[in-house]
């Protein structure tokens, strides 16, 4: 019987029997993998076999680049695809159809940006909400209210006062001389939105607001004396 | 930058990496496939243009990428043949002894470049790969693992052991560098 064996620190450094001297060559191998140059003090087998590897990363030799002329090929059809190519889509009367095609969208959606344009300030003439100098321009294009007129327009019917409720007209509207027609009488001259208030608030003028200036009509809209 | 240009449909960008990676591509490949190894270079250059518009990595990645799909190709080439032959033919340096020059003339002759890979073919198959996808292809060794399928140390004991064996074969008499 022989006792527990040494412990491991009495038996320092003694090599596996089969592995005697191998890891000392594995930083050597480890720069032959890594194309490193290995020192002039590596053994001989490894130094042949490093420059034995060197022809590996020569430039190719003849018939080492074999293929070229297909994979090009291929990269250019994977490059432009049946859709863009020059012989299929490419063609001047595809161009053309195209450039057809986008003109004409364009010009539909610049027709109807203008159509929107003119109809939104169209709307905002009736209103009263333009500026004077266009709001005076829609009163003589299309019948819009004057700019005085539309200003009370737009503030009477925003604020409605004691003492004229609902949407009653401004005064100054009715002492308008623009507004001075005959009772009864439409001004088919001042469009749609003149006439619906003529008439019926003509024929109760009031002096609500008598130190508010007179707006003064529109002289080529100016009527011929009153009719008597 | 080149890989970036050939992406975006630059073709001499792609020539310049094709001219720079074809060779060691097949010397890869005539190794692991033998006569092969222009058919399967050629399937593996298709599918590489097929997903080159997708791929995102630098040029180090890209040669991985590009290696694991000839790596690939060539298995699925081998399968092929396997069920086309009754015969199950082992793949690699077996397949490889049969177009290379015996070994013993291998290292009786001047090891230029088709001799070395010779010598690197008459290794047992893994060894062999991992040589060639590190000194070959250049590659590191975690990406050699990834392609592989092995971990870093595995590929390093694998490549160690296969150096070694070619060391041996190149140290014996008669032999010239």
């Amino acid at each position: 019987m022989t006792g527990p064996d040494a412990p491991s620190g009495k038996m320092p450094r003694v090599p596996f029997p089969g592995r005697a001297g191998r890891d000392e060559d594995d930083p050597l191998l480890d720069l032959i993998l890594d194309r490193q140059p290995l020192p002039a003090s590596a053994p001989a087998g490894l130094l042949a076999l490093a420059d034995s590897f060197d022809g590996l990363a020569t430039p190719p030799g003849t018939g080492e680049m074999p293929g070229q002329a297909a994979a090009l090929a291929a990269f250019r059809r994977a490059s432009w695809p049946a859709s863009t190519r020059p012989t299929a889509a490419g063609s001047p009367g595809h161009r053309r159809r195209i450039r057809l095609r986008a003109g004409r969208a364009r010009l539909s959606a610049a027709v109807a940006a203008v159509i929107m344009a003119l109809s939104g300030t169209a709307v905002a003439g009736y209103a009263g909400a333009l500026p004077a100098s266009l709001q005076s321009f829609a009163h003589r294009m299309i019948g819009a209210p004057a700019p005085q007129h539309a200003a009370h327009h737009a503030h009477g019917a925003a604020e409605p006062r004691a003492g004229h409720p609902g949407s009653q007209p401004s005064p100054t509207h009715a002492t308008s001389p623009a507004h001075r027609a005959k009772p009864g009488k439409k001004k088919a001259i001042y469009g749609r939105g003149h006439r619906s208030q003529t008439g019926k608030h003509a024929k109760k003028p009031k002096r609500a607001h008598p130190a508010r200036p007179q707006p003064k009509a529109h002289p080529s809209r100016t009527p011929g004396p009153p009719e008597r | 930058m080149t890989l970036a240009e050939a992406q975006a449909g630059d073709q001499e960008a792609f020539a310049a990496l094709f001219r720079d990676i074809q060779p060691s591509l097949l010397r890869y490949l005539q190794v692991i496939a033998g006569q092969a190894a222009d058919d399967l270079a050629g399937e593996t250059w298709l599918q590489v243009i097929s997903g080159l518009a997708g791929f995102r990595g630098d040029e180090r990645a890209f040669k991985a990428w590009l290696f694991t799909i000839a790596r690939h190709r060539t298995i699925d080439w081998a399968r092929s043949r396997a069920r086309r032959q009754a015969l199950p033919q082992k793949l690699g340096p077996a397949d490889a002894r049969q177009v290379m020059p015996d070994t013993a003339d291998v290292v009786l002759e001047r090891l230029e470049t088709r001799s070395v890979l010779a010598a690197i073919a008459t290794l047992p198959r893994d060894q062999a790969e991992i040589i060639l996808l590190r000194v070959v292809a250049g590659l590191d060794a975690p990406a050699v693992a990834r392609i592989v399928g092995k971990t870093p140390v595995a590929v390093r004991v694998a490549a160690h052991r296969g150096l070694r064996r070619l060391a041996v074969v190149l140290d014996q008499p008669g032999v010239t560098v």
